[in-house]
């Protein structure tokens, strides 16, 4: 136990000797600290804005009530209720699909296809930098730092020329370069929870399981990287030969891979997007061109209590037009199950990615807990949909009573909120990188056996004419 | 010194060549050019036949409608979709994260939806593997693991020294070991880049004009500069080094930074010190200044009444019935123009925003060459934000336009006292144009082009200062 100790302390010395580190670190704090002020500062934003639109919409309210005091079809025409995507405390820290799907948008009592689609006005380049938050200092810097640490763990001695002198100690090598990957492992891994944590205090994060699920994936994918290294250190070649590889295989898992699956697993369902608006576009401006009873008659099948109030048959009238918009979103309600189907689809296979790719895994926890995925959009998207139907059901009685604007109070009619909190990960990734983990820590030991000459394995090797 | 230079590029190639990870690296990289190529192009020739068939029957669909009123007409509106850029196989740039498809429609602009990332997963978010993402990013860290151990390899062996004790001059063997491994990847890269090209021309997936080809020719040109810059930078950093791995550790940490983070953090950085409106901002402000505008629907307004006074002085007449035109359809116009102003504005307030960001950033380009690159690169293309924008103007001069025509149909062909009642006849709206989307010439792309200039100069200037100090440093220690 003292011969680990003493070894432990003159390592832990190695590491934090190292003339590259503080600056190493210095620089990795910076980034670290920059991307999550930056991305509170982003969160912000929104919340402002947010409550802009609130503030905003008593104003338009007193304002359409004034300017069209016997109309009420013709406000409700104008009228814009705000949706809204709300941040969670975790957003800051993964913008995720945030700057593709536009946390807010006007809902307006027209047809709901149209209105579903838009996208958020992002600066494309910056869409095409990519973020820059504290899931990406995560997912691709902090392996580097891993890799930084050990990929001379083995083959510096060789280098430094204190190969013999190492391998005349008492203490077998594979134990002390063991305690070295373990050392710098927990070195990365002390960093990144103590890291964590304050940026949980600095951002308050709720005190709930997510931050334990999120300590657990990012030590189980800091253990993945060590692992590796691990596995390319019992290979016993140059430093530089590890490092190339090392960054290979970063470049690899993180970029190269990704983005070849991107590519070939995701045919775009563009088409299918266009053409359902294309669609519903069709029959609602057929709608003018028909008999009006022809629109009003499978209305009032679907909704038999506004029977006794039926509006003109010929003449221009407020529920046959709100009846007309309708009809156009049900005549295409199942492309549109079908496109979200799809979209849904596209999110399965991702997770399936994420099993084998752990940055992925990694980083779809984040983006889960912070509400920025694709699971996230297509909830809050679901949610607008039924926001607009409850809003319909409020305006059919009032026009079809012909109410007059008074009777409406804009103000105590219902508002939209969309706030996912998920609590629980995604298991099966998060076994994943577990699981990964172990497979290539397991896959690193035998090789570091092999090579390295464990008792069982010496002879075997010698045999072989290895060391 | 000709005959050093000659002889030790020479020694370079082989001895580049006869390492097995950079020999792997070779095959892994031309294979993933290969995959581009091929999944890119296969993109492309979908996306635009897709797109083709979707002008045509939008077109098909707008000649069918029946007979209308105008405004009605005006409501349906039209689709325009943008043609994808036929060099987007080599570099997508900003394409598929813009919208390909904006609905025209009066009273309002409209934004393109529908882009590709935005019916995605967050797995688009790691970018596309085009040719261009994997000569601007992996390529150079080839280079470097190829250059690291070029001078400083030799140093380490001792083998500097001897070169040096025979007579070899430091300037000749430096800028042979350069030469030998530009020419490396040059040898390599320009071979295949014109065979993909060729490839692209004769299928006729890039069409043959002389703009293609030039553009062509100025990528590969710019490609290669590019690439002899990181071999320059590879070389030069090993010369500085006293140990190989040394060298190797500086290069894939300036990499690391220069490549991966500092295009990230530069875009981040400018959103949020200048920032956008974001879409809800942005219709926020619009809701506010269009707040009480009817889009010319009601006759009561003040410039409603201007207008009828003055149609009624300059035709001497009493009724609106009696003037020859239909007031209706000129203050249809007369709010047109001035919803149009409005969003102008306001688009043109987000897209200087926008563009503010994109100088921000470019300023970058000094700390990290694939920003540089990029920009001019996606501008050869005609794949980057400059090309987008060029669609959206075109498609918002065209709104006005087929806008403008319905309502001087509106003005001329149908009644005052039979307005809603009218149709008019379905050969008047066949008679509109349809839209056209003009590309930008590559003349167009010289803001772009100066910028890498720029970028360029500054990385020559420390290429200048590295070999100097390196130069001088070899005659110390000699």
């Amino acid at each position: 136990m003292r011969k680990v100790r003493v070894l432990s302390k003159l390592e832990l010395k190695q590491v934090l000797r190292a003339r590259a580190l503080p600056y190493t670190l210095l620089l990795l704090t910076v980034v670290g600290s920059a991307a999550v002020l930056m991305g509170s500062a982003r969160v912000r934003e929104e919340r402002v804005a947010l409550a802009t639109r609130e503030a905003f919409l008593a104003e338009q309210a007193s304002h359409l009530v004034a300017a069209h005091k016997n109309d009420l079809g013709l406000l409700f025409y104008y009228l814009a209720m705000p949706t809204e995507h709300s941040p969670n405390a975790w957003t800051p820290l993964a913008a995720g699909l945030r700057d593709m799907h536009p946390y807010s948008q006007h809902l307006r009592m027209l047809g709901l296809t149209p209105q579903l689609y838009a996208g958020e006005l992002s600066n494309p380049l910056k869409q095409l930098a990519g973020g820059f938050d504290y899931a990406f200092v995560v997912v691709f810097l902090l392996p580097l730092l891993v890799i930084g640490l050990g990929y001379d763990v083995r083959s510096r001695d060789r280098e430094l020329g204190t190969d013999l002198l190492l391998r005349s100690q008492p203490t077998r090598v594979t134990y002390v370069v063991a305690l070295r990957l373990m050392l710098r492992a927990g070195f990365v891994a002390a960093l990144a929870l103590g890291s964590f944590s304050a940026v949980a205090l600095a951002l308050a994060l709720p005190l709930d399981l997510r931050i334990a699920w999120w300590m657990i994936a990012l030590v189980g994918y800091l253990g993945f990287w060590t692992a590796l290294v691990l596995l390319v250190s019992a290979w016993h070649r140059s430093s530089g030969w590890n490092a190339t590889v090392l960054i290979g295989a970063w470049l690899a898992l993180c970029v190269v891979l990704p983005a070849l699956a991107n590519a070939t697993l995701m045919d775009a369902p563009t088409r299918s997007g266009i053409e359902l608006t294309l669609s519903q576009r069709e029959v609602m401006n057929a709608g003018w061109d028909r008999p009006k009873r022809l629109t009003m008659d499978p209305f009032l099948a679907r909704h038999p209590e506004y029977r006794a109030s039926q509006p003109p048959a010929e003449a221009f009238s407020w529920p046959w037009y709100y009846a007309m918009h309708e009809a156009a979103d049900l005549h295409v309600a199942a492309n549109v199950a079908a496109y979200d189907k799809a979209l849904a689809a596209r999110e399965q296979r991702t997770s399936a990615l994420a099993m084998v790719l752990p940055p992925l895994a990694l980083s779809r926890a984040l983006t889960h807990f912070a509400g920025t995925d694709l699971n996230a959009h297509l909830a809050y998207k679901a949610s607008v949909a039924q926001y607009h139907e409850a809003l319909k059901r409020i305006m059919y009685p009032l026009l079809f009573g012909g109410a007059s604007t008074a009777d409406l109070q804009v103000e105590v009619l219902p508002r939209h909120h969309f706030a996912p909190e998920p609590k629980q990960p995604h298991w099966s990734e998060l076994l994943s990188i577990w699981v990964q983990a172990a497979f290539v820590l397991m896959l690193g030991l035998l090789g570091a056996a092999y090579r390295g000459g464990w008792p069982g394995w010496r002879r075997l090797a010698r045999r072989r004419g290895g060391r | 010194m000709l005959r050093i230079t000659r002889l030790s590029a020479r020694h370079e190639i082989t001895r580049a060549m006869r390492a097995r990870t950079f020999r792997l690296g070779l095959l892994l990289v031309s294979g993933l050019l290969v995959a581009s190529f091929v999944l890119e192009t296969q993109r492309l020739t979908v996306e635009s036949r897709e797109r083709d068939a979707l002008t045509e029957h939008e077109r098909t669909q707008w000649e069918q409608q029946p007979d209308r009123h105008p405004h009605r007409m005006a409501h349906y509106g039209l689709f325009v979709f943008r043609p994808p850029s036929p060099l987007g196989f080599f570099d997508a740039g900003v394409e598929p994260f813009t919208g390909n498809a904006v609905f025209l429609e009066p009273h309002r602009r409209n934004l393109p939806n529908f882009s590709a990332a935005s019916q995605a997963s967050e797995l688009a978010r790691f970018g596309r593997p085009t040719a261009a993402f994997v000569l601007q990013l992996l390529l150079p860290l080839l280079v470097f693991c190829a250059t690291f151990d070029s001078v400083a390899g030799e140093r380490e062996a001792g083998t500097l020294r001897l070169a040096l004790a025979q007579g070899a001059c430091t300037s000749g063997l430096l800028l042979g070991k350069l030469l030998g491994h530009v020419m490396l990847v040059t040898g390599w890269v320009v071979p295949g880049m014109t065979l993909a090209m060729v490839v692209h021309l004769a299928s006729e997936a890039l069409p043959t004009t002389t703009d293609n080809l030039l553009r062509v020719g100025v990528l590969a040109l710019v490609y290669a500069l590019y690439l002899a810059g990181c071999a320059a930078l590879g070389v030069l950093v090993s010369a500085l080094h006293r140990r190989a791995y040394g060298a190797l550790i500086t290069l894939l940490a300036v990499w690391l930074v220069c490549w991966v983070a500092v295009p990230r953090f530069a875009s981040e950085l400018a959103a949020r010190t200048r920032p956008a409106p974001s879409r809800a901002q942005l219709e926020l402000t619009i809701a506010r200044a269009t707040q009480g505008m009817d889009g010319g629907h009601g006759s009561d307004s003040p410039a409603a009444k201007a207008l009828q006074d003055k149609l009624f002085a300059e035709h001497g007449v009493q009724r609106l019935e009696d003037l020859p035109v239909n007031v209706k359809g000129l203050l249809m116009q007369q709010a047109e123009d001035q919803t149009t102003a409005l969003y102008d504005t306001h688009y043109g307030k987000l897209r200087a925003a926008q563009m503010a960001q994109n100088d921000f950033v470019q300023a970058f380009g000094v700390l990290s060459p694939p920003l540089a690159l990029r920009t001019a690169s996606m501008a050869v293309a005609d794949s980057d934000l400059a090309a987008f924008e060029t669609f959206l103007e075109q498609a918002e001069e065209y709104r006005t336009y087929f806008i403008a025509e319905l309502n001087r149909l509106h003005t001329t062909k149908v009644r005052y006292e039979h307005d809603r009642a009218t149709r008019v006849g379905r050969e008047h709206f066949a008679a509109i144009r349809p839209f056209r989307h003009e590309r930008r010439r590559l003349a167009d792309t010289a803001p772009a082009m100066r910028q890498l200039a720029v970028a360029a100069l500054a990385w020559l200037i420390l290429l200048g200062w590295l070999a100097w100090r390196s130069l001088r440093g070899e005659e110390d220690r000699a």
